[in-house]
C-alpha cells in the first residue's frame, strides 16, 4: 500500500519539475540542464532556513527565488553572449554544484528533527495514515498550481512567452525584447523545478548535495510520458498531461521494483520506456488515421501494466501469507545501501554470510536492494519492503539510514557502516534512541591518529590532509581532524579539497609543497581508490602517511589504524538475530565497532629511516616486516576451489565446522576468502596468484589441479602454507613421495578408493557377480597405484578382476563393451580422470548389456551408476579444517601426515536399481544414502519374535535366517 | 513620415563577404504616401526596409519616422511604430498558437505585456469581426492553430496583424513572391483594400513591375545600393513595363561601360 501511496506523492511533488521542464523544453524550445543544479539549490535553500526555524512556507517561497536566480543566469549567459543554450545550462549547472555545497556547508542537511512542510501538515491531519493526508493535500496544492499556471499562459505575458519559443522573429517584430522574455522563461521553470528539490527534501529527511544527478532525464521523461497519453492543443490539458507523467514515471519505477528489478536498471528502463513513448508517438504521426487512436492504446497499455501488477501483487500477498502460515517460523529481511560501494558490499557480503551461519538460511528471504546513488529511489525501495511487509530492514551506509529513520517507524531498523548515527536524529545516545532503531556504528577517532603520530614523530608538526567534501562522512572526520590539531597549537593543518580521483595527485603534491610533514588521511571514497597518487607525491620526501584505512597498509602507508568493514556487517547480523528472537531494539543500545586494526608497515619505517619503539610493534595487530612478510594476529586464509558445485560445498562445508569448533569464526577472528576457479585453470591459477600476492597464511585447495596450481606457485620459496582437500591421489599430484615424506608446505587429507568397502558393498548388492571389469588409462599416475591395490583386495578376496586399458577418451566405449565381452558381470570406476570424462561411454556401453556401473565417485551416481563408495567429503573437508587449525596455531606443514579420510559413503541410485530390478538389500539400505524418486519399499521388520516351541508343535520350521533376524526367540 | 538621410550600411565590413548594401540612400516619404521599391538583385531594397524596422544598425546617416529619431533604436523599440510583412508566409505568424491568440498578440504591438488576462470572450469576438475582413472564411476557426493553415492564408492574417493596431509604417518585404498567383491577387487585393481605406504610409519592395506600376502612389528604382529614379503618380500613369524593363537595360548596358573602355570609345570615335 505504502509502495503505490509514497509514488503518488512523490510523483505529485515531481510534478513541480515537470511543469519546469515543460516550460524550457516545450514552450521556449531551449534544452535546459540547469535544472540538475537547481533541484538541488532548491533544497539547499529550503533546507539551510528550515534548519533555523523559518516557518516551511516561507522557505519554499525563498527555494522558488534562489531557482529563479539559477535559471536567469542560463537565460542571460544564453542571450546575451549567443552560448549554446546546452551549454550555458552545462555551465551554471557545474558552477551550483560549487555554490550548492557553499550554500549547505557540508554536503548533508538532516531535516529530521526541524519544522518542514511534512510536520506542519501532520500537524493538522484529522486523524488519517499520514501518506493518505499528504496525498490529499498535495493532489489540492498541485490542482491549484495547474490552474493558476495554466491561467498565467493565458495572460498577456504568458502568451508572449509561448509566442517568444514558437517565433521569436514574429514576437520581436512585435515589440518584444525577446531576450528578456527568454530569461524570464528559463527563471521562470528553475523556481519551479527548485520548489520540487525543496519538497522532496522534506519528504526524504534531508538535503544532499548529490540529490540533483538525473533531474532533467526524470523531467523530460515525465513530459514525454505525459504528452503521449494526454494529446491535446489546449495549454491548460498540456501542463495537467505533465503533471501526470511525472506520476506515472514514479509509478513506473515502483511497479519496476516491485517486480524485482535491480535498481541499477533503472536508467536503462526509463530510457526504454522514453523510446517505446516516443515510437508510439512517431507512428501515430505517420500513419495518419491513428492519431486519434493511439493515445487510447497507450492508456489501456497502461492500465493493463498497472492492473497486471497490483493483482499479480495482491495474488502473490495472498499465496505469501498461506505459505507463512504453512511454515515453521519464517522471516523476511530487506537489506538497502545507498550504492554498490565496495566498501558497502564488503559489509553487506559479511552481514549475509553471518546469517547463514547462524542458521538463518532456508527460513528466511533476503530482499536486496541498491539505490545506485539515487535517493528518491532509496525511498520507493524502503516504501517496497514495507509493502512487502518485511520483518525487519537492514540499511548499509549513511544515506540509506537516514531515509530509513525518517521514513519508518514501525518496523525495525538495524543500520551497520555507519560512521556518526546521532548527527542524523537516529539517537542522542546508544542508550536513548528512536524505538525501532539499532544498529553498528563507528567512526575512526581520528584524534587517536594525531595522537599517534605525534608520540612517533613529536617533532613533525605540520599535518596535511585531504577529502572530498561530498561525502558527509569525510566532512565530520576533517571536522574532527581540524578541532584536534587547533586544541594542540604547535600543530598546524593543511587541508586539500578533492572532488575526483583526478585532484588527488595534484593535492598531494601542493601539500609537499606547503610543507607538510605527516599526511593524516580520513576514511573517504575518493582516497580509497586513489592512494597510489598520495603515495607517489610523498614518498620521494620520506613523508609517512598515516590512514584509516587498513588495506593501504600494504599499498605503503606506514600506519593505519582503521576498522574492517566486514565486521560491521557481522556485528549487525548478531543484532537482528537478538531482534528476531524476540528483543526490542528499544532495548538494544547502538554498538560500536569491535574490532579495530592498528598496523604498521616496517618495511616503509625501514626504508625512511624511522625508528618505530617497540610498544607500538607490540600494541600492533598488523605488521609488514622489512622483507615484505606480513605477520598479522588474524591468520589469513585462501581458499579456492576447482567450481562450484554440491560435492565442493560438502567439503568446504567440513573446513569452515572444523575451524568454527576450533574458535575461528570467519570474519571475526580469522579471514578467509573464498573463490572458484568455475573450472578455468587460468582462473584457478590467477586466484592462486592473488592469494600469495596477498599473503596469505594457508592456501587451501579443493580438487587436484588447485593443488597441483598452489604447489607449481609456491615451487621455490615453500611458503605459504598448503593445506589440501578433495583430492584422490596428492602424490600423483606432486606432494610428495608418501605420508611422512612429502613437501615441507603441504600437508592435507586426501580421498582414496575403498577397495574391501567397495567389495563387501558389491557382495551384499550382487552376490552373484564376480567378474568385475576396469577401464583405465595406463599413463594416469594415480589409476596406476589405485589398481595396484585394488588388484592385490580382488585377488585375496576371489574375485575375477578384468582390466582394459585405454589412453583417450573416445577409447572408453570400446574398451567397456571389450571388458563386457570378455566376461565382466559389473564395471568398477576406480577413479580414473579419463574414465570420468567420458562416464556416458561406460553408461551406455553398460546398460545396454543390463550390467551395473559401481563407482567411487557420488557425482556417477546421479548419472547411471547404481552405487557409488566412496570418500564422506564433508568429513574430508573437516579433516583438513582441522589441519589448517594446528598449522594457525603453530604447527609446521611438514610434520602433519598425508593421510586418507577414514570416512566412507555409500550411495544408491533406486531409479536405476528398480529400472533393471535389482533390489538393494536392506542391509545396504541401513548403511547407504538413497537417492531417486521412486519411493523404496523398505521391508525391515521393526520387531520379530517367533515362538519355536509352538512352531515346533505345529511342525513347522522355522530357516535359520529368519531366527537370526528375530528380536526375539522363544524356546 | 517617414526622413531618411544619407544611409550607409556594409555588412561583414574587412571579410570576404563585405557587401556594400546601401551606399547613401536619402528618402522622404509624406504620411499616406504609398512607396513601391523595385530594383536588381543585391540593389539594397530588403536591406533599405531592414533598416527602417531596425533590424540593424546603419553605419552613417539616420532615420526619422514621425519626427522621432530612431536610428539608434533596435527593432523592438519602434515596433509601436512600425508593422511589417514579411516574404516568408510562416515567418509572420505563430504556428502552434491559434489564429486568435495570434491576433490577441498583434493587438499588443508595442504594449507592455503583463500578467494580466485579455484574452476573454469579448476579445475573440472582436477578434472573428477583424477575421471576416478578409473574406477567407475563417471566422469559424479561431481556435485552430496557425501551423493547419495554408501559406496564403497566413499571409493573409500576418497581414491583418499588421494593419490591425494602425501603425505609423507598413513594411511590406515582397510579401506575395512565395505565393501562387492566384492567392498572390488575393492577398494584393486585401493589401490594396487596407492602406487604401486607412491611408497608411507603406513602403512595399517588389519583383513584379506590374504590381510596382499599379499599386502604390510612388515607385522608387534601386540599383547598387542607391536609389536612381524616383517616379511619382503621374509619371508611373504614363509609364508601362516594358519602359522599365528599358530603364533597366540601359542601366546594364551602362554599367558594362567600364572607365576604360569609355576612354577607348572616346579615342577611337571622338
Amino acid at each position: 500500500m505504502e509502495l503505490w501511496l509514497g509514488a503518488f506523492n512523490l510523483g505529485l511533488m515531481y510534478g513541480f519539475l515537470a511543469l519546469g521542464v515543460f516550460i524550457t523544453s516545450r514552450i521556449l524550445d531551449f534544452a535546459d540542464i540547469t535544472v540538475d543544479g537547481t533541484f538541488t539549490t532548491g533544497a539547499a535553500v529550503g533546507a539551510v532556513f528550515l534548519v533555523q526555524g523559518m516557518h516551511p512556507v516561507l522557505a519554499i517561497l525563498l527555494a522558488f527565488l534562489a531557482g529563479m536566480v539559477c535559471g536567469s543566469i542560463t537565460g542571460f549567459i544564453h542571450t546575451k553572449f549567443k552560448i549554446d543554450s546546452l551549454l550555458a545550462g552545462i555551465l551554471v549547472m557545474t558552477a551550483l554544484y560549487s555554490v550548492n555545497l557553499h550554500i549547505m556547508g557540508r554536503s548533508n542537511i538532516p531535516l529530521m528533527n526541524s519544522r518542514s512542510i511534512i510536520s506542519l501538515l501532520e500537524g493538522i491531519n484529522p486523524g488519517l495514515h499520514s501518506e493518505i493526508w499528504l496525498m490529499i493535500v498535495m493532489s489540492v496544492i498541485m490542482a491549484i498550481i495547474w490552474i493558476i499556471t495554466a491561467l498565467f499562459f493565458r495572460t498577456d505575458l504568458g502568451l508572449t512567452l509561448r509566442s517568444t519559443g514558437d517565433n521569436a522573429i514574429m514576437t520581436e517584430a512585435g515589440g518584444v525584447n525577446v531576450n528578456a522574455v527568454k530569461v524570464f522563461g528559463v527563471a521562470l521553470a528553475n523556481g519551479f523545478v527548485a520548489i520540487a528539490g525543496c519538497f522532496i527534501a522534506q519528504y526524504q529527511g534531508f538535503a544532499d548535495v548529490g540529490m540533483g544527478i538525473g533531474t532533467l532525464v526524470i523531467g523530460l521523461a515525465s513530459v514525454i510520458m505525459g504528452e503521449t497519453v494526454i494529446k491535446s492543443r489546449s495549454i491548460g490539458v498540456k501542463l495537467l498531461a505533465v503533471i501526470l507523467g511525472a506520476v506515472i514515471y514514479r509509478y513506473m519505477i515502483a511497479l519496476a521494483l516491485f517486480a524485482g528489478m535491480n535498481p541499477i536498471d533503472l536508467k536503462l528502463i526509463t530510457a526504454l520506456f522514453v523510446l517505446i513513448t516516443l515510437i508510439l508517438s512517431h507512428w501515430s504521426k505517420i500513419r495518419k488515421t491513428r492519431i486519434k487512436r493511439h493515445p487510447v492504446l497507450y492508456w489501456i497499455l497502461l492500465a493493463a501494466v498497472i492492473i497486471g501488477g497490483s493483482s499479480y501483487y495482491l495474488v502473490h500477498q495472498n499465496i505469501r501469507k498461506s505459505q507463512k502460515n504453512n511454515q515453521v517460523k519464517s522471516f523476511k529481511i530487506g537489506v538497502v545501501q545507498i550504492s554498490q560501494n565496495g566498501i558497502l558490499n564488503i559489509t553487506r557480503d559479511a552481514f549475509l554470510k553471518e546469517m547463514k551461519r547462524l542458521g538463518y538460511d532456508e527460513n528466511t528471504e533476503f530482499i536486496i536492494q541498491s539505490a545506485d546513488s539515487d535517493i528518491s529511489t532509496l525511498n520507493t525501495i524502503l516504501d517496497s519492503f514495507q509493502s512487502a511487509d518485511c520483518d525487519l530492514i537492514l540499511t548499509i551506509s549513511t544515506p540509506a539510514t537516514q531515509a530509513a529513520v525518517n521514513k519508518i517507524s514501525d518496523t525495525p531498523l538495524v543500520f551497520a557502516t555507519v560512521a556518526n548515527p546521532f548527527v542524523f536524529g537516529a539517537g542522542k545516545s546508544e542508550t536513548e534512541h528512536r524505538a525501532n532503531v539499532t544498529g553498528t556504528y563507528g567512526w575512526v577517532p581520528m584524534d587517536q591518529l594525531v595522537d599517534l603520530s605525534q608520540e612517533i614523530f613529536p617533532q613533525k608538526k605540520i599535518v596535511g590532509t585531504m577529502g572530498n567534501p561530498g561525502e558527509a562522512n569525510t566532512n565530520f572526520y576533517l571536522e574532527i581532524l581540524r578541532n584536534t590539531v587547533h586544541h594542540n597549537p604547535e600543530l598546524s593543518l593543511k587541508e586539500r579539497t578533492i572532488s575526483a580521483p583526478t585532484d588527488v595527485y595534484e593535492a598531494s603534491v601542493s601539500l609537499v609543497n606547503q610543507g607538510a610533514e605527516v599526511f593524516i588521511l580520513p576514511v573517504d571514497n575518493i582516497i580509497y581508490s586513489s592512494f597510489d597518487s598520495i603515495l607517489k607525491a610523498a614518498a620521494p620526501h620520506q613523508i609517512p602517511i598515516f590512514s584509516s584505512d587498513v588495506d593501504r597498509l600494504k599499498d605503503g602507508a606506514l600506519v593505519s589504524y582503521g576498522y574492517d568493514y566486514a565486521s560491521s556487517g557481522i556485528q549487525a547480523a548478531h543484532l537482528v538475530q537478538r531482534i528476531l528472537n524476540g528483543e526490542d531494539p528499544a532495548g538494544i543500545p547502538f554498538e560500536r565497532y569491535k574490532k579495530m586494526v592498528f598496523g604498521l608497515n616496517l618495511k616503509v619505517a625501514h626504508d625512511y629511516g624511522i625508528e618505530i619503539p617497540d610498544r607500538f610493534i607490540d600494541r600492533a595487530d598488523k605488521i609488514i616486516e622489512p622483507n615484505g612478510s606480513v605477520t598479522s594476529k588474524t591468520p589469513t586464509i585462501g581458499l579456492v576451489e576447482f567450481s562450484e558445485h554440491p560435492t565442493s560445498t560438502s567439503v568446504k562445508r567440513g573446513v569452515y565446522d572444523a575451524l568454527a569448533d576450533q574458535g575461528f569464526v570467519n570474519g571475526i577472528n580469522i579471514d578467509i576468502t573464498e573463490r572458484s576457479g568455475n573450472a578455468d585453470f587460468q582462473m584457478i591459477n590467477a586466484i592462486t596468484q592473488d592469494f600469495i600476492a596477498r599473503d596469505v597464511d594457508i592456501i587451501v585447495p579443493l580438487s587436484t589441479p588447485c593443488l597441483q596450481s598452489a604447489l607449481q606457485m609456491t615451487a621455490k620459496t615453500f611458503s605459504p602454507d598448503i593445506v589440501f582437500s578433495f583430492v584422490s591421489d596428492p602424490f600423483a599430484a606432486g606432494a610428495g613421495q608418501d605420508a611422512t615424506h612429502h613437501i615441507s608446505n603441504v600437508t592435507g587429507f586426501s580421498c582414496v578408493l575403498f577397495c574391501d568397502e567397495v567389495l563387501d558393498a558389491i557382495q551384499e548388492f550382487f552376490p552373484q557377480r564376480k567378474n568385475i571389469g576396469v577401464v583405465w588409462n595406463s599413463s594416469e599416475a594415480n589409476s596406476q597405484s589405485i589398481l595396484k591395490e585394488f588388484r592385490a583386495v580382488c585377488k585375496e578376496r576371489n574375485f575375477n578382476l578384468l582390466e582394459v586399458t585405454i589412453s583417450t577418451p573416445n577409447e572408453v566405449l570400446e574398451a567397456t563393451r571389450s571388458v563386457i565381452h570378455k566376461g565382466a558381470d559389473l564395471i568398477m570406476c576406480t577413479g580414473d580422470n579419463t574414465v570420468s570424462t567420458s562416464f556416458d561411454s561406460v553408461i551406455k556401453a553398460a546398460s545396454a548389456r543390463k550390467i551395473p556401473v559401481v563407482s567411487d565417485n557420488v557425482q556417477h551416481v546421479a548419472a547411471g551408476a547404481v552405487m557409488s563408495v566412496g570418500t564422506d567429503f564433508y568429513i574430508n573437508g573437516y579433516d583438513a579444517g582441522r589441519y589448517v587449525a594446528r598449522v594457525i596455531k603453530g604447527e609446521k606443514p611438514a610434520d602433519l601426515p598425508i593421510i586418507p579420510t577414514k570416512q566412507m559413503e555409500i550411495t544408491v541410485n533406486s531409479d536405476i536399481a528398480a529400472k533393471y530390478g535389482w533390489e538393494i538389500p536392506s542391509s545396504l539400505l541401513d548403511r547407504a544414502k538413497i537417492v531417486g524418486k521412486r519411493p523404496i519399499r523398505k521391508f525391515a521388520p521393526e520387531a520379530m519374535a517367533i515362538n519355536l516351541r509352538l512352531a515346533k508343535e505345529y511342525g513347522v520350521t522355522i530357516s535359520d535366517k529368519i531366527l537370526a533376524t528375530a528380536q526375539e526367540v522363544i524356546k | 513620415m517617414i526622413s531618411i538621410k544619407n544611409l550607409h550600411k556594409t555588412f561583414n565590413p574587412g571579410t570576404i563577404n563585405e557587401v556594400y548594401a546601401l551606399r547613401g540612400v536619402d528618402l522622404e516619404v509624406q504620411s499616406g504616401e504609398w512607396i513601391t521599391v523595385i530594383g536588381t538583385n543585391g540593389s539594397g531594397k530588403s536591406t533599405l526596409l531592414n533598416a527602417i524596422a531596425g533590424s540593424f544598425q546603419p553605419d552613417q546617416g539616420s532615420i526619422q519616422i514621425d519626427d522621432e529619431d530612431l536610428t539608434a533604436f533596435p527593432s523592438h523599440r519602434r515596433a509601436h511604430l512600425v508593422a511589417r510583412v514579411f516574404q516568408n508566409p510562416f515567418q509572420g505568424t505563430a504556428p502552434n498558437m491559434t489564429i486568435a491568440e495570434n491576433l490577441h498578440l498583434a493587438s499588443l504591438r508595442g504594449k507592455q505585456r503583463l500578467p494580466l488576462v485579455h484574452f476573454g470572450k469579448a476579445r475573440i469576438e472582436e477578434y472573428a469581426q477583424l477575421i471576416k475582413t478578409l473574406e477567407m472564411q475563417l471566422e469559424n476557426r479561431l481556435d485552430n492553430v496557425i501551423g493547419m493553415l495554408s501559406g496564403g492564408q497566413r499571409q493573409a492574417i500576418t497581414l491583418l496583424m499588421a494593419v490591425m493596431t494602425k501603425p505609423k509604417v507598413i513594411l511590406l518585404d515582397e510579401h506575395t513572391a512565395a505565393l501562387d498567383p492566384k492567392t498572390a491577387a488575393q492577398i494584393i487585393r486585401l493589401t490594396r483594400r487596407f492602406i487604401e481605406e486607412n491611408h497608411f504610409t507603406a513602403v512595399m519592395v517588389t519583383h513584379s513591375m506590374q504590381q510596382a506600376l499599379e499599386l502604390g502612389t510612388r515607385t522608387i528604382m534601386m540599383n547598387k545600393g542607391q536609389i536612381i529614379d524616383d517616379l511619382d503618380t503621374q509619371v508611373k500613369k504614363r509609364l508601362t513595363v516594358n519602359d522599365l524593363l528599358d530603364k533597366f537595360a540601359e542601366l546594364r548596358k551602362a554599367e558594362q561601360l567600364t572607365d576604360e573602355m569609355l576612354d577607348r570609345l572616346r579615342r577611337e570615335y571622338m
